[in-house]
């Protein structure tokens, strides 16, 4: 090829793939459209990596809203009723994909408001997005309190008990019932992590002593020496906040070695995989965020049973509803309430109605509260305490409770015979 | 200088390189065209914001080019492909993420931390190039993990623990994207001059053979380490630049073995060993992964992966690479 003929064609190819290249990726500014047909949600589901499954729960919840609200013809917003469009997209569960899916969202989609994506991290890195452009991200899954104290001003959560105050009804019950102790071990992970933390933070503050904090890298299998350890400490309540395939292992060498402990607390006490252990699950101490048996006031959508009985009908063949989904919906029925209080979809309008609606929300999962962060300081968690025969039953907060709690809980010599 | 620039064969050089060499000679309007393409693509960066409100999809744009182009320098240029690369990634985003959050430092003192950070282990994963192969792949790999734990392992108020750290103080994405550029067009800028250099034909010996190479006189140890520590550093400041923009490290994201394997991928794709390669690589699949992943919200990632092995099958060398080893009468032009 001559040179003349090369450096011609560079020049038209460099030409088309500028203009090629660059084309479909310039976004133009976002505008508030005029003339509404409806409402636009954004918001990212993964569709793989670590927060799959969580997200997908999530998505299956939000889509149960959705079907309901547009069944009855959508939001009422300045008067008139606009039916719900959500725009969905897949953030894989990476961290450098969420800024992206976002700005996608706000101005190739041109969406009114997002949900955010499943997970702290993943929220975090879009609200750099969504706050910069104005835009109003109601938060579902966001459970690290540090989210709220970068100064967005327009991020809400509100559907999630934080990490910080997970542990205030289950430690708050264990002193009730006379317990001293607290020990934690934990997988060396973010949320795990943040909970042991949470747990010794507020045992400390409720003047009860921390035993021992134990934390252990992933793949480990052997426990005996950190169990020991614990027991050692007088453990009164065990915080075990890991994967409930390392809960299985942990509980399968409590009971070979005989260790025992009072109370045991794990988010996952309440899984297939923990409950199919049979009656070495009697007695440990789960989390919830609804149950069928508790109905708060509500004053806003449906309780927890009509919810269930709503997610069984249009998801019959499961996946059942689980924490999630249960804070998703949650945090649905307020964001719906925001819109239609709001007197436009700007960010500052949906949330200073965000701020109006704070402590006057009860939906299935308590009374919606949150502060000029939008940290939410409202829902409290459920203690559910598995009983013999697969029976569960909620232990507190003591004004919910079903039942009186099995404290100390079975040793394994008991739970043999039960 | 002749019109012609000539990979300037030295007295260290073997005899069978010397005769390859004319094979390798860059004409010097190449050189030309591509620097002018890089000022190109240059300008066009610095005017994307007063056009696009959004900035994100660029930012990554520019990331990976940076990345792919500091990982071509290690893996491209001297045959070790380091699977570890992305502890330098997460190093830089954990020294910019304390020192920011903890610190209370500017952007740019963090910045500075995030380089020192990258030259540092960059020095003390040095040892590791001592072994060859997958042996130094894998070495590499456990490194990355291990220094992962140790981060983990830290008090909380030194490095965030488990949880990681959000960074509260807010740094200007626009001004963080300008940076990018400017370290994405600078590792391509620092490949090129050491390609049309005669430290391109040397490191060119060592990755084809490292006992030749060094028989001839040439100072691999030396080498590999300069290209070790350029590698390390670009991609320390990149982490640090990402920790920023997101606001939010964590370990597994910062560790992420994704990092190591993405830089990889887009730099074999394009060509490993060549300067154009790994640009050529990180634009199309990051463009490509773009209009994907925004047409096919559930299938994206199942036809990227074809695309990907697509890619290899028919050009197994990479693209550059490909029409390199078909066409050798393009050496003058692409390099």
């Amino acid at each position: 090829m001559k040179r003349r003929q090369f450096l011609k064609m560079s020049r038209g190819i460099g030409f088309l793939a500028v203009g090629a290249a660059i084309g479909p990726f310039v976004a133009p500014t976002h505008a508030q459209t005029s003339g509404r047909k409806s409402i636009r949600i954004g918001m990212s589901v993964a569709s793989t990596g670590t927060f799959a499954h969580d997200s997908q729960s999530g998505r299956r919840a939000i889509d149960l809203w959705l079907e309901q609200v547009n069944a009855q013809g959508g939001l009422l917003h300045q008067g008139q009723r606009y039916p719900v469009e959500l725009v969905v997209r897949d953030d894989r569960s990476d961290k450098q994909l969420a800024p992206r899916v976002y700005e996608s969202l706000i101005f190739d989609e041109k969406v009114d408001l997002v949900l955010a994506p499943y997970g702290s991290t993943l929220t975090a890195a879009a609200a750099t997005i969504t706050d910069r452009n104005d835009i109003f991200m109601m938060g579902w899954a966001v459970a690290a309190d540090s989210v709220f104290k970068q100064g967005y001003k327009y991020i809400v959560n509100g559907g999630t008990t934080p990490v910080s105050r997970v542990p205030e009804v289950p430690v708050q019950a264990l002193k009730r019932f006379g317990g001293k102790v607290v020990s934690t071990i934990a997988v060396d992970e973010p949320y795990s992590d943040a909970l042991a933390g949470s747990f010794r933070a507020t045992a400390e503050k409720n003047g009860l002593a921390v035993g021992v904090a134990e934390k252990y890298s992933r793949g480990a299998k052997d426990f005996t020496t950190i169990l020991n350890k614990a027991a050692a400490a007088k453990t009164d309540l065990l915080c075990i906040t890991s994967y409930d395939t390392d809960m299985i292992v942990m509980l399968r060498q409590m009971k070979e070695n005989d260790i025992n402990f009072p109370a045991i607390f794990s988010t996952f006490s309440q899984n297939s995989s923990i409950l199919a252990l049979g009656n070495d699950a009697i007695g440990l101490w789960g989390q919830s965020n609804i149950d069928p048996r508790v109905a708060y006031a509500v004053n806003l959508g449906p309780t927890a049973a009509q919810y269930l009985d709503a997610y069984n009908t249009k998801y019959p063949n499961g996946p059942q509803s689980d924490i999630n989904s249960a804070v998703a919906f949650a945090s649905l029925m307020v964001l719906g309430a925001i819109i239609e209080r709001a007197p436009s979809l700007t960010a500052p309008d949906l949330k200073a109605a965000a701020l109006d609606l704070s402590g006057h929300l009860t939906v299935l999962n308590g009374t919606y509260r949150i502060d000029e962060t939008g940290f939410q300081t409202g829902y409290d968690i459920l203690v559910i305490q598995n009983t013999a025969k697969g029976g569960r039953e909620v232990i507190a907060p003591a004004a919910v409770a079903t039942s009186a709690p099995l404290f100390p809980m079975p040793t394994w010599d008991q739970k043999a015979k039960m | 200088m002749s019109m012609v620039m000539q990979s300037a064969p030295s007295a260290e050089t073997a005899p069978s390189v010397r005769q390859r060499a004319p094979l390798f000679r860059l004409h010097r309007a190449s050189v030309w065209i591509w620097c002018l393409t890089l000022a190109g693509i240059s300008l066009i960066a610095v005017s994307i914001p007063a056009v696009s409100a959004g900035v994100s999809f660029w930012f990554y744009l520019f990331q990976w080019i940076a990345l792919a182009s500091a990982l071509n320098l290690m893996a491209g240029m001297t045959g070790y492909v380091p699977f570890g690369f992305a502890a330098f990634f997460g190093i830089g985003a954990y020294a910019a993420a304390v020192l920011s959050q903890f610190h209370h430092a500017p952007t740019w003192a963090a910045l500075v931390g995030a380089t020192a950070a990258g030259a540092l282990l960059a020095v003390l994963f040095a040892p590791t190039l001592r072994l060859r192969g997958v042996f130094f792949s894998v070495v590499s790999l456990s490194l990355a993990i291990v220094l992962r734990s140790v981060i983990v392992l830290l008090p909380e108020d030194v490095a965030g623990g488990s949880s990681g750290i959000t960074i509260t103080g807010r740094h200007d994405p626009i001004r963080l994207y300008y940076l990018m550029v400017a370290v994405s067009m600078g590792a391509v800028a620092i490949a090129t001059a050491i390609s049309v250099t005669p430290h391109g034909l040397r490191l060119k010996a060592i990755g084809d053979d490292l006992d030749a190479a060094q028989i001839i006189g040439v100072n691999a140890k030396g080498l590999r380490l300069a290209m070790w520590m350029l590698s390390g550093t670009i991609a320390a400041v990149c982490g640090a630049l990402e920790g920023l923009y997101s606001s939010a490290i964590d370990p597994a994201a910062a560790f992420n073995i994704l990092i190591s394997t993405k830089a990889i991928i887009y730099a074999a794709l394009g060509g490993l060993g060549t300067v154009m390669g790994p640009v050529v690589g990180a634009v199309l699949m990051t463009i490509t992964d773009e209009l994907i992943w925004t047409r096919f919200p559930i299938a994206n990632l199942f036809i990227l992966g074809l695309i990907v092995s697509a890619t290899v099958l028919f050009f197994p060398r990479g693209i550059v690479g490909s029409l390199l080893q078909r066409h050798p009468r393009f050496r003058r032009w692409f390099f």
